[in-house]
């Protein structure tokens, strides 16, 4: 009896504690509030990067964008929030930033799990949501909704279209064979690649397609079936991340990479090559897409923002920490042409944005919220420049490596 | 434990108990007047993960069944709800009510296998089940919406208020709480702790000791199932995350941090785990490391779980004092 009655009195106690701190107060701040962002990203764990180079990009805009006098003379704000790569973590905390915090936007995160979790209550709270690295179509395709926006690329230019198109402008490859995880994304990633590819080279032949299992690092059986097959080059389709690195580990000690060419749309960001050295296993002579080549953009405003970012968190420069910085001018720009941070005034304000970034003209497609983010390509080698491997002679992509507007109404009527 | 110390006693009709128990009420229904909204979704959320470890303790805690596998049936509840509305159109009501119904049969059938092993190889393959049941959330797209899990569940906006939120969660698992307690602590449950104890001289009696455990196996599935589907309705959503080994692992650590071998173990185990993970992850990124060593010194320090050592502490002076 006495066990149950304690237990009680315990419960009352972690009650009154939880009440406790939830009725902490929250600092109200004098005149002219602030423009405060929401900005959830995942900010611990092994992908951790990603958060910390993203909130540091959102950081550099919002200190250049207050010392400059603000937006309609307002500070803008920045409340940055862990996810854990996880949706309920990520809703919970989409959901404290706007019930308590009361945030005017939220903005952020990498997995796309997470990003249609925030976008889904965004549309519910009816709080503008700007994604910054999630590449999920789903998020402007199917379930799109007014109140989200995406200022990065998506999985159609960043693995399939992007990487076809670049193909046909360099290599030119004829007998492609492909590996890929088998999931969605891999199998939407190889259509997408194959059906762009076959209409610019209509005499490749696309010879073989391996299939392993998500998660999978033992590629040495593939590896070996590939180097035999007769092919020309190879196409990675969504292997990335951890997987990446081990294949191309297998895939350069077999040699690989002397026998044919390579597509691996994943190897041209830096998170994944920045800590190999010269004399380790890097996909050599790769065709690869990228995010943010801060080596190749020309300019003074790019050089100081790569540093700034540099000085900030020790890591490169990444495209999370170029789209983050985006979204706060956007942010800026919207806002202000608005003349207020009313939220249907500023949907409208941000659907016919173009803005004048250092990496270029940025253009929003009022239609789908997906901003025209460039995508860089080029060839993966080592130079003097920098102390990891990175695309050389870079080309860019703009919105034709992006679905139409027709193929996008296809998929929503589906 | 072999001396009944840990038997999970009657609640009693003490007025000191009543008293209690009505305060705790009480301040339950009146939290939303004092709580902020953002701590009170948080507490809508312990609702639902409470009810989900108080479901996997029926196994864990009071028949003794290691089970790494609560959140591949957790995920089924979640995913029938979630599966129902966004993709069948079916109102809230049937997709609610299929939950438990889809959880106890894949419970029924995963526990029919699994119960014919014990101790490790009962746990492994509850843990191999419920990867199993992730991997097909994860893949079959067209059903389960895949890695993107379903995220525009049409649940009604009454459930979009928190408050209102709240109070249906409250009731919900309430009512789920009151019946696994009648059910733990009747002739039933009582054999179920019996053959925590001692499952062979309970077969030697002549109970069918594996059909209890498979009623044990059930009962938990389906109270897992409802908790699944709550939080489908609270998230408008579902991910194949709630099938993972991750969340089983949680389920697990928040049943141990409270302790299992009594009733409120895991619902205390959930409020400790869910604030400190909530706290520490505001003062730091390298919160694993933080959390993974209060728990590791929780577990040690305190081997029968916040509730039970401090039941035990507060007997053990009162039987000084007298």
């Amino acid at each position: 009896m006495s066990n149950t009655f304690k237990a009680f009195g315990m419960m009352l106690a972690t009650a009154a504690l939880v009440a406790v701190i939830g009725l902490a107060p929250t600092t109200v701040l004098a005149e002219k509030p602030p423009i405060k962002i929401g900005f959830i990203h995942t900010m611990s764990g092994p992908i951790s990067m990603y958060g910390i180079s993203s909130a540091a990009g959102a950081k550099v805009a919002v200190d250049e964008i207050n010392a400059a006098g603000g937006v309609l003379g307002r500070k803008l704000e920045l409340i940055v929030r862990d996810d854990k790569i996880s949706p309920d973590t990520g809703l919970r905390e989409a959901k404290d930033l706007v019930l308590k915090e009361k945030v005017d936007f939220l903005a952020g995160t990498i997995s796309s799990g997470v990003g249609l979790a925030i976008s889904n209550y965004a549309k519910r709270a009816k709080k503008i949501y700007l994604i910054n690295i999630a590449q999920s179509t789903k998020i402007t395709e199917e379930n799109f909704h007014p109140y989200v926006f995406r200022f990065t690329t998506n999985s159609t230019p960043y693995f399939g279209k992007g990487p076809a198109i670049a193909l046909a402008n360099t290599y030119k490859s004829k007998k492609i064979i492909v590996l890929g995880y088998d999931y969605e994304t891999g199998k939407n990633s190889l259509k997408e690649f194959k059906d762009t590819y076959l209409k610019l080279v209509p005499d490749a032949k696309f010879i073989d397609e391996l299939w392993v299992p998500l998660g999978t690092t033992d590629f040495t059986a593939y590896i070996a079936k590939m180097a035999n097959s007769g092919a020309d080059c190879f196409y990675l389709a969504a292997i990335y991340g951890g997987g990446e690195l081990a294949f191309t580990k297998q895939a350069w000690s077999f040699g690989l990479y002397d026998k044919m060419k390579a597509v691996q749309p994943c190897a041209g960001d830096v998170e994944t090559w920045s800590k190999v050295k010269q004399g380790d296993p890097y996909p050599k002579d790769a065709l690869a897409t990228c995010r943010y080549p801060f080596w190749a953009i020309k300019g003074e405003k790019n050089a100081e923002f790569a540093k700034k970012v540099r000085e900030m968190t020790d890591l490169w420069p990444a495209y999370g920490a170029l789209d983050a910085y985006i979204i706060m001018y956007a942010i800026k720009d919207a806002v202000t042409k608005a003349g207020s941070t009313d939220t249907q005034k500023v949907i409208k304000a941000m659907e016919n944005l173009t803005m004048d970034t250092f990496v270029g003209k940025i253009k929003m497609r009022a239609f789908d919220h997906q901003a025209m983010m460039p995508t860089w390509y080029g060839i993966m080698r080592f130079t003097p420049d920098l102390p990891f491997p990175h695309i050389t002679d870079v080309g860019e992509l703009g919105e034709d490596s992006y679905h139409t507007i027709e193929q996008i109404k296809k998929i929503r009527g589906k | 434990m072999a001396n009944g110390m840990n038997r999970i006693s009657w609640l009693g009709t003490s007025p000191r108990n009543a008293f209690m128990l009505a305060g705790l009420v009480a301040l339950l229904v009146l939290l939303p007047l004092f709580l902020g909204q953002s701590w009170l979704s948080i507490t809508t959320e312990m609702l639902i993960l409470a009810l989900a470890a108080s479901s996997l303790n029926i196994m864990l805690g009071y028949t003794g069944m290691v089970s790494f596998g609560p959140a591949g049936i957790y995920a089924v509840g979640a995913y029938t709800t979630g599966v129902f509305m966004e993709k069948l159109g079916i109102g809230i009501v049937p997709a609610v009510l299929a939950a438990p119904v889809m959880a106890g049969i894949i419970g029924f059938l995963v526990g029919w296998i699994c119960v014919r092993r014990s101790a490790v190889y009962f746990a492994l393959l509850t843990l191999a089940f419920s990867q199993i049941i992730w991997t097909v959330v994860f893949q079959w797209y067209s059903v389960t919406g895949g890695d993107d899990g379903l995220v525009s569940v049409p649940v009604p906006d009454f459930f979009f208020e928190i408050t209102n939120c709240y109070y249906f969660m409250l009731a919900v698992v309430s009512v789920c709480l009151f019946i696994i307690w009648k059910i733990v602590n009747s002739p039933f449950g009582m054999t179920l702790q019996a053959i925590r104890e001692n499952p062979n001289r309970v077969e030697f009696i002549g109970v069918n000791v594996k059909h209890y455990q498979l009623a044990s196996f059930v009962i938990s599935s389906v109270f897992l199932g409802i908790a699944g589907s709550m939080h489908c309705v609270f998230s408008g959503s579902a991910f194949p995350d709630y099938a993972y080994w991750v969340k089983s692992a949680d389920m697990l650590v928040i049943c141990l941090l409270g302790g299992i071998y009594n009733f409120f173990g895991p619902l205390v185990g959930t409020v400790v785990y869910t604030v400190l993970t909530k706290v520490i992850s505001e003062y730091t990124m390298h919160w694993h490391l933080v959390l993974g060593g209060i728990i590791v010194l929780i577990i040690l320090a305190m081997r029968k779980g916040v509730v039970g050592t401090l039941a035990n502490y507060w007997a053990n002076r009162k039987s000084a004092a007298a």
